[in-house]
């Protein structure tokens, strides 16, 4: 079983975007994929389908001492996931104390689910810094940080870096996107990052493509909404990469 | 013949018996049949009869008589005698070889379970063996095989003896030619040259007749000439015997101890747009920027080529005079600039971005070396390929060069300089005195100068730079003419064969080059020489018919035999035939000239980049031609007279003639279809390559794709899927190509749009742009790599096949052009011949054997 941990610096990055689409990709290659939302915002699901109405999910779950599985659900295209859930200001700070006094509180859930070998969890974690994010890097096998190809992203991502000092045998790889080649600073940015990270770097780049944004408000995965786009391509790529990351072999 | 004799018959042939013949045959015709029968007649469909079946059945009827298909036994029957024990030998065999199991294993280590690489080691082994230091051991077994190869050569044979000797050899070379490997290769050589040889003295010595001196003369004409292809082809042998396939030595990992590289980029009267391109690619090799330095050395002194170099930061270099033109252009360079390499591209000879770092190596490694090549790669048609439809299936005319020659005269330490995609030593370009400039040739002459002086040269065979190559036929042979001039002019001005510095095998590999384009004056000579018997009655080999053919066929036999094998992948038999016939009317008379007086003779620029805005027949080139072939057509009337009017112990000879007249005809007619040029109208020439690429819509969705072609002017790209929106013509789009992992953009407008197709004009705001695509796309390190795996190895019996039909066609086109009249009856013709193979009987089906 792997964890991905996919989480962003400075906002915006579109983290849920990717843990959702890239939860889609892996799926349809054949993984089983569990996916959780982390976030308040509790948009995964809507990549998922789920009714806009719907406020059920972890967090309200665990707040109110119920079982937090009762509240999973299988998307039409086979992902099982885990909505955040509607919470009030006072439900979050609750739920943050909880999982502060039970620092093993994911890995324990996880172990508990007692997946397969080839199975992913896909972490949705675009709020930084929570209990619940430093519990989503120590459980991860691996952590996707998403950035922009701007300016701050660089200065961002060595500052990180220093800041997640991750326990276990975590690996940090950034991804970037929506990558756009028109544009000059977009291609530097990407250029300066390829010299500086090397190999953390994800060789797949995400780039801006007009058809994720519709998909999204058409209320479908990209690759029932266009199949044969650039986006389509770009996340099976990264599915691919992630699931079979090749043989890095050291420059000398 | 009895009735169950003829049941058998019909049974082996897979027909059930009738009792009746009649009934049997309206059976086959009316009933439908059983399944055997019609598996023995694929192409007659019973379902349908056809009016045509009466005769098409009795004529597939009498061809399975005749040809009885091959059938496996069934599986029921009991198994004969001999198959019981073949299968007890086979069932012995095995559990001989299981018992061996330890040997085969000790043996297999020993040998290296590679046959070729244990072939090599044997060689080795026998070669090497210290048994050989003494010289007197040496020398006596040189002396055994010189006097054993004199026997063999000169020993008179009759009829019969010559007979089983020929069979004797072809026999070996067909037994051994499966095997791989080099020691094969020598051996199959050494046959061809028994075979060739013994030809040779027999013809000196038995076939001349000294009593008619009109046949004389001929004769002694023709035996020159074959003198020559003996010679070539034995040098050639020697030439290419052992091809060293050099590999690129890695530079230093540190870059500070990579030298300082001037690239040279000639250019006289060629448009910037063809040169534009080889500097964008120069400017993006892979090497430390500050100790690459591109120059572009323009003759022409053209205003626009300053502005633009100067625009890039590439150093302009011109002069007030034109003397030696590109020799003098590269000399005048070579004085103001201080480089330790000296990198030269043709103008349109756009290199790679590895081509410093693949070729660089050996330069570091040996200090002697004065000159690495790389061949000369073409990324369009030249006329050849183009008007014979064999772009990128036969390998062209210069392949053999750059795929054989040259790697075997690296073996030699004799690869020679071509001009361009080379670099070069300065202290040993400076040595000879710079580029020279006494011939048309100066590359060649300056790499024979550098091995005269003790300079040691290599040859690379990756295809690391890539240009036009010439675009209509009469540039092409003109090119070619000034080649044959050169080399005739070194030969007379700077023999290699004479002077100071070679060592024997330079001796040859450079002589086997000039050679090569003397061979205009021979190939005229066996074009026409049937003629002299046919027309004259001229005894041109005095010998009888059979003889004729037991000494030509062996020496023909071979020599295909062992070029098929070595030359295979770089050029098709009777291909060559075809190339060559086309120059040597051209080069003959440029070659006796600069024989004659060798300082005759101007440098022609060759012209590239221009169009043929229709199909037209090259009347110019081709009148030497139709001329030959009026002549040869003139023989082969002669040849009908001569075969039912003249005396019967004639025919033989006349016969013989008339096969060769026959093949000459062909051969002929294959130069005809050259000589149709096949219209070119595009300037930027689009190259077929596949590459990964995004369409930028303009609403911001992207889609994957992959480039059909690319040109300077445009691009055509495909989807997978039929996927495209429609776009509308002249629609502003966005293209990302990638140079190594580095992803750039390119705009350009609609031109063409399907749902799975589009084609885009580029519309490029800066110089950059234009950089870019270049890089992307011609400037790749693998563009050129995988370029020839398409083509095919050498089939003599395909080739001759293909030659042939070749050879028809030509002539098929020129009575159209003539007289285009005759059009529709060619097309009743095709369709007279589509008819009778209809009718033809054809081989059962496969499936026959299964089910039987």
């Amino acid at each position: 079983m792997k964890v991905l941990c996919v989480t962003g610096i400075g906002g915006g990055t579109g983290v849920t975007t990717v843990a959702a689409q890239l939860a889609t990709a892996l799926k349809a290659q054949g993984h089983p994929v569990v996916a959780f939302d982390f976030s308040p915002d509790n948009t995964l699901r809507l990549h998922f389908g789920m009714a806009l109405g719907d406020d059920s999910g972890l967090a309200p779950q665990v707040v109110s001492g119920q079982a937090w599985n009762e509240v999973a659900y299988r998307s039409a295209n086979g992902v099982d996931f885990v909505p955040f859930g509607n919470i009030d200001a006072s439900g979050l700070n609750h739920f943050d104390e909880l999982l502060t006094q039970q620092p093993d509180w994911l890995s324990r859930r996880l172990d508990e689910l007692d997946l397969p070998a080839d199975a992913l969890v896909v972490l949705d974690c675009p709020r930084t810094f929570g209990p619940l994010w430093l519990q989503a890097l120590a459980a991860a096998t691996l952590v996707l940080i998403v950035l922009a190809p701007d300016a701050l992203s660089f200065a961002r991502a060595r500052a990180n870096e220093r800041a997640m000092r991750l326990p276990g045998n975590a690996r940090i790889k950034y991804l970037f996107n929506g990558f756009d080649a028109s544009r000059a600073l977009d291609r530097d940015v990407v250029a300066v990052f390829r010299y500086e990270l090397r190999e953390k770097l994800v060789p797949v780049l995400l780039h801006r493509d007009e058809h994720l944004r519709e998909a999204l408000a058409s209320k479908r995965d990209i690759y029932e909404y266009a199949p044969s786009s650039q986006a389509a391509q770009d996340f099976s790529s990264l599915a691919q990469w992630l699931a079979t990351p090749p043989e890095v072999t050291p420059r000398p | 013949m009895n009735q169950r004799a003829i049941d058998t018959f019909l049974r082996a042939c897979g027909v059930t018996p009738q009792p009746s013949w009649p009934r049997m045959l309206l059976s086959l015709i009316f009933v439908n049949p059983p399944q055997k029968p019609a598996a023995l007649f694929p192409h007659i469909d019973f379902t349908h009869p056809h009016l045509a079946d009466v005769v098409r059945i009795p004529l597939q009827l009498l061809w399975l008589i005749l040809v009885r298909p091959r059938r496996a036994p069934p599986a029921h029957a009991r198994p004969s005698v001999a198959h019981r024990y073949r299968v007890r030998a086979v069932r012995l065999a095995h559990q001989l070889w299981q018992r061996a199991a330890p040997i085969r294993l000790r043996m297999a280590r020993l040998l290296t379970p590679n046959l070729r690489h244990a072939q090599k080691t044997l060689t080795k082994m026998a070669t090497s063996h210290e048994f050989w230091d003494r010289s007197f051991i040496r020398y006596s077994a040189y002396g055994a095989s010189v006097l054993m190869a004199f026997l063999c050569v000169t020993t008179p044979f009759g009829t019969l003896s010559q007979l089983v000797f020929v069979l004797l050899l072809l026999a070996t070379a067909l037994l051994i030619r499966r095997i791989p490997g080099s020691t094969v290769t020598l051996l199959l050589t050494v046959l061809s040259v028994t075979a060739s040889s013994r030809y040779l003295w027999w013809r000196i010595s038995a076939t001349l007749n000294w009593d008619e001196t009109f046949d004389l003369m001929w004769g002694a004409l023709l035996l020159t000439a074959e003198i020559y292809t003996y010679f070539f082809l034995v040098m050639s042998y020697i030439q290419t015997s052992w091809p060293l396939y050099r590999k690129p030595l890695a530079m230093p990992a540190n870059t500070t101890l990579w030298p300082m590289v001037d690239v040279f980029i000639p250019t006289y009267n060629e448009p910037l747009k063809v040169v534009r391109s080889t500097v964008f690619a120069a400017m993006g090799m892979d090497w430390p920027q500050d100790k690459l330095r591109i120059h572009l050395l323009d003759d022409g002194r053209r205003e626009e080529f300053r502005y633009f170099a100067e625009n890039l930061g590439v150093n302009y270099i011109t002069r007030l005079n034109n003397d030696f033109a590109k020799a003098g252009n590269l000399n005048h360079a070579l004085a103001h600039t201080a480089g330790e390499y000296i990198a030269i591209f043709d103008c349109d000879h756009i290199p790679t971005r590895s081509f410093l770092q693949v070729n660089m190596g050996w330069f570091l490694e040996d200090p002697k070396l004065a000159l690495v090549q790389t061949p000369h790669h073409f990324y369009s048609a030249d006329p050849f390929e183009r008007n014979l439809d064999t772009f990128k299936k036969i390998p062209n005319e210069g392949e053999l060069f750059y795929g054989l020659i040259q790697d075997g005269n690296d073996l030699w330490n004799a690869a020679f300089f071509c001009g361009s995609c080379a670099i070069l030593r300065r202290t040993a370009l400076e040595a000879v005195g710079g580029i020279g400039v006494e011939t048309v040739t100066e590359d060649s002459h300056t790499a024979l100068k550098l091995h005269r002086k003790g300079y040691n040269s290599a040859y690379i065979n990756i295809p690391q730079a890539a240009g036009l190559a010439t675009e209509s036929l009469s540039a092409h042979i003109g090119q070619r003419i000034r080649w044959a001039r050169g080399m005739a002019q070194i030969f007379r001005l700077d023999n290699p064969f004479f002077g100071k510095g070679l060592n024997w095998a330079q001796r040859v590999c450079y002589s086997n080059a000039m050679l090569s384009f003397f061979s205009g004056i021979p190939r005229l000579m066996f074009l026409t020489s049937p003629l002299a018997f046919l027309l004259f009655h001229a005894y041109v080999i005095y010998a009888p018919a059979i003889s004729v053919v037991l000494y030509v066929l062996p020496h023909m036999v071979h020599a295909t035999i062992v070029n098929s094998r070595t030359q295979g992948k770089y050029r098709h038999s009777f291909w060559a035939e075809v190339y060559e016939t086309v120059l040597s009317w051209y080069i003959a008379r440029p070659t006796l000239v600069a024989l004659i007086n060798p300082r005759k003779g101007k440098f022609n620029v060759t012209a590239k980049g221009g169009l043929i805005e229709k199909d037209f027949f090259d009347w110019t080139i081709a009148t030497p031609f139709i001329i030959l072939i009026l002549l040869n057509a003139t023989g082969l009337v002669a040849a009908a007279i001569r075969l039912f009017w003249g005396p019967q112990d004639e025919v033989p000879t006349v016969i013989i003639n008339l096969v060769w007249t026959l093949y000459n005809c062909l051969i002929l007619g294959g130069t005809l279809f050259l000589a149709s040029e096949v219209k070119q109208i595009r300037l930027s020439h689009r190259v077929r390559i596949k590459l990964r690429a995004i369409l930028h819509l303009p609403d911001g969705k992207l889609i994957p794709c992959e480039t059909e072609d690319i040109s300077e002017g445009g691009v055509a790209l495909r989807t997978s899927v039929s996927t495209l929106p429609a776009i509308e013509p002249n629609q502003h789009l966005q293209v990302s190509l990638w140079r190594g992992n580095e992803e750039l953009i390119f705009s350009g407008l609609a031109v063409f749009s399907s749902t799975s197709q589009l084609r885009l004009r580029w519309q490029f705001e800066n110089e950059t742009d234009a950089m870019n695509l270049i890089q992307c796309t011609f400037g790749r390190a693998d563009a050129w790599v995988s370029w020839a795996e398409n083509t095919q190895h050498d089939k003599p019996l395909e080739s001759l096949k293909e030659v042939v039909s070749m050879g028809i066609t030509g002539y098929r086109r020129v009575i159209e052009q003539f007289f285009p009249k005759f059009t529709p009856v060619f097309r009743q013709l095709a369709r007279l011949r589509e008819g009778i193979v209809w009718y033809l009987p054809r081989t059962p089906t496969q499936s026959l054997e299964h089910r039987a």
